[in-house]
């Protein structure tokens, strides 16, 4: 066994999963236990990751669509895999070294995120929020509560881009339940 | 979270696969060899993506069999360091929080990357973090088996494990009857992981995923509570109040 390169290129967990599906649907005969132990807990476990409501075209258009925040391609990729749903979600995301996001970058980020990998319910929040968005400060504040930013994200944007009342409203680092 | 590794290997075909087509052997063969497998600073594999191309098959004097130099590409599962992952709370030990993620097993998040303050509960067995509420008290959030974990990846380990050598001098010296368990637990002792992925769960929304879920619906009521709670994590992180 050689090597010719380990990381020849990287897969989102969407192709992994295609490709663990085909096989596990094509049957094979004794001796390949590993493969089917592995192909099981894989599957389980990617199936019950975001992975399982995108399709090959929901990712294009959203890699599309985050090409305009200057995101790094491994940040786009854990995004693709890990479709952020809240800022501080985002924050993680994203690489601490450099400048980070404004909150309405965020905000965006987050709402391309549930347009198009969460085209069922949760849709409509996605919707509301976007509606609400132009609709002036004290609507867009509604429209952040709703996805609450941590201080941690907080901390680092700029004091200046953030209205005061928004501030208020999302001192969100509540002391979480069990 | 997974890669494409291009390798190389020599796929021996026994006689009695030769009524398949040579490619269809030859990724069983391969499949048979890795999948499942830790390849040495690779990552764990998973299962063939494809061929990239065949060589001329040998077949070396004294073997039926034929021998196929194979270049391919496998998937494999390799987290760069920094990549955050969600899995599951294994147990929780004195060292800290074993997670798994059903396919991997081998992540420990040590307690000195456990969110701060942190204390093992003997009698629950699992790990607890004190939140600090601003009159003083804490509120301790359970870390449970099972429970759905985000954590980021801090470092891979990936040690080599075989061949496994010949028992130590120590377990020669006490031949005769025990000779056989002995060297059972001296291998035992020595189990060594091939790759294994050291996490860390030190940031706010990292850790346990209810513990940051619940933020949304709690919101309104916290607005008072919000400014002390901003306090307490800038001077977790040393960062000082920037608030102010």
């Amino acid at each position: 066994m050689e090597t010719i390169n380990p990381t020849y290129s990287y897969l989102t967990n969407l192709e992994v999963m295609k490709i663990l599906q085909k096989i596990k649907s094509t049957k094979k005969k004794f001796g390949m236990r590993n493969l089917a132990t592995v192909t099981y807990e894989a599957l389980q476990y990617l199936e019950d990751s975001p992975c399982k409501t995108q399709t090959r075209e929901s990712i294009i258009n959203y890699v599309k669509d985050l090409s305009s925040y200057r995101l790094k391609s491994h940040e786009i990729l854990q995004m693709v895999n890990d479709p952020p749903t809240s800022a501080l979600h985002t924050q993680l995301l994203i690489d601490d070294n450099k400048v980070p996001l404004t909150d309405e970058e965020n905000e965006k980020i987050i709402q391309l995120s549930y347009k198009h990998f969460h085209s069922g319910a949760d849709n409509k929040e996605a919707k509301e929020a976007k509606e609400a968005a132009p609709a002036g400060k004290e609507a867009a504040t509604e429209a952040t509560s709703k996805a609450p930013k941590a201080p941690a994200a907080k901390k680092q944007s700029t004091p200046a881009e953030q209205p005061m009342e928004v501030d208020s409203k999302e001192t969100t680092e509540a002391p979480p339940q069990e | 979270m997974f890669v494409l590794a291009e390798l190389k290997d020599n796929v021996r075909i026994a006689p009695d696969q030769f009524n398949l087509q040579l490619v269809d052997a030859v990724r069983d063969e391969i499949d048979r060899k890795l999948a499942n497998k830790v390849l040495l600073n690779v990552g764990l594999c998973i299962a063939l993506k494809e061929i990239v191309s065949l060589k001329d098959s040998i077949i070396l004097p004294g073997d039926g069999a034929s021998h196929t130099e194979v270049l391919f590409r496998y998937v494999v599962f390799r987290p760069m360091v920094g990549t955050v992952l969600t899995g599951k709370i294994r147990n929780c030990s004195r060292e800290g929080v074993h997670v798994t993620l059903g396919f991997f097993d081998d992540i420990l998040i040590p307690h000195a990357a456990l969110q701060h303050p942190s204390r093992f509960d003997e009698a629950e067995q699992a790990w607890v973090w004190e939140y600090p509420l601003e009159d003083g008290a804490k509120h301790d959030l359970f870390m449970d088996v099972g429970e759905p974990i985000k954590f980021r990846v801090s470092r891979e380990i990936f040690e080599e494990t075989s061949p496994i050598g010949p028992p130590k001098a120590e377990t020669q010296s006490q031949q005769g009857a025990s000779t056989s368990s002995a060297a059972a637990s001296t291998t035992s002792q020595e189990v060594k992981t091939p790759y294994k992925i050291i996490g860390a769960i030190n940031e706010s929304g990292l850790g346990v995923l209810s513990w940051w879920d619940q933020q949304g619906k709690e919101e309104d009521q916290d607005d008072e509570d919000g400014e002390d709670n901003i306090d307490y994590e800038n001077d977790e992180d040393g960062e000082g109040a920037c608030e102010e």
